[in-house]
């Protein structure tokens, strides 16, 4: 039982840091705001879910009830973050990157 | 050292990396919202690093600081964003523009 719960641990670790690991280099790599804001909203959202999930595996006297609340409100407020960081850019008439070109609408 | 063990120090790694692309982004960013979002990548980074650090102190005494950091990080781009939204007001310049490239 213990090695099952540390098998899935390491799992829930080792995806966690795929998915942050993709976040970073699209924060670093990506041509403009919006796709910047993309990556923030789903890959870093993922990874820090898969986080918390390994955190609540490994120790023990962490609730569970904990733990979801903890993600429900990463669920929520990570994706709200980044559509908002979407909306000002498009209100300030960022330009936009295409795989035809800069665009500015 | 176990399996398990090397899947967290991956875990610090990664974070520390991510923590450094996201100041990068906040030092560098073109426009004033890539540093924004660059410091919201520093914010979910430190979240993560607490939730590490819980791990590797053997406590859950850490998520309420978990939760608080999480909070201020959404509250400070919720903030930035409806002080982004309002009007311009006498002529300064709050938003850094683009090269023309």
């Amino acid at each position: 039982m213990s090695l099952l719960v540390d098998i899935m641990a390491g799992f829930f670790l080792i995806g966690g840091g795929f998915f942050l690991v993709v976040a970073g280099v699209g924060v670093v790599k990506f041509p403009d705001a919006y796709c910047r804001a993309h990556v923030l909203g789903k890959a870093m959202t993922l990874g820090i879910i898969f986080l918390t999930i390994a955190m609540g595996l490994l120790l023990d006297d962490v609730p569970w009830a904990k733990v979801a609340a903890y993600v429900g409100f990463q669920l929520a407020t990570i994706p709200v973050a980044s559509h908002l960081l979407c909306l000002a850019a498009y209100r300030r008439k960022i330009r936009r990157w295409t795989v035809r070109g800069w665009v500015t609408d | 050292m176990s399996l398990l063990d090397a899947a967290f120090y991956f875990g610090w790694a990664v974070l520390l990396m991510v923590a450094s692309a996201g100041l990068w982004r906040l030092s560098q960013g073109p426009t004033t919202l890539d540093r924004l979002i660059g410091f919201d990548t520093v914010t979910i980074a430190v979240t993560a690093l607490i939730a590490l650090f819980s791990i590797h102190a053997g406590t859950a005494e850490y998520m309420e600081l978990m939760l608080v950091t999480a909070g201020l990080g959404f509250f400070t781009t919720v903030a930035y964003f409806f002080y982004l939204s309002q009007p311009k007001k006498r002529g300064g310049e709050d938003f850094d523009q683009e090269d023309p490239t």
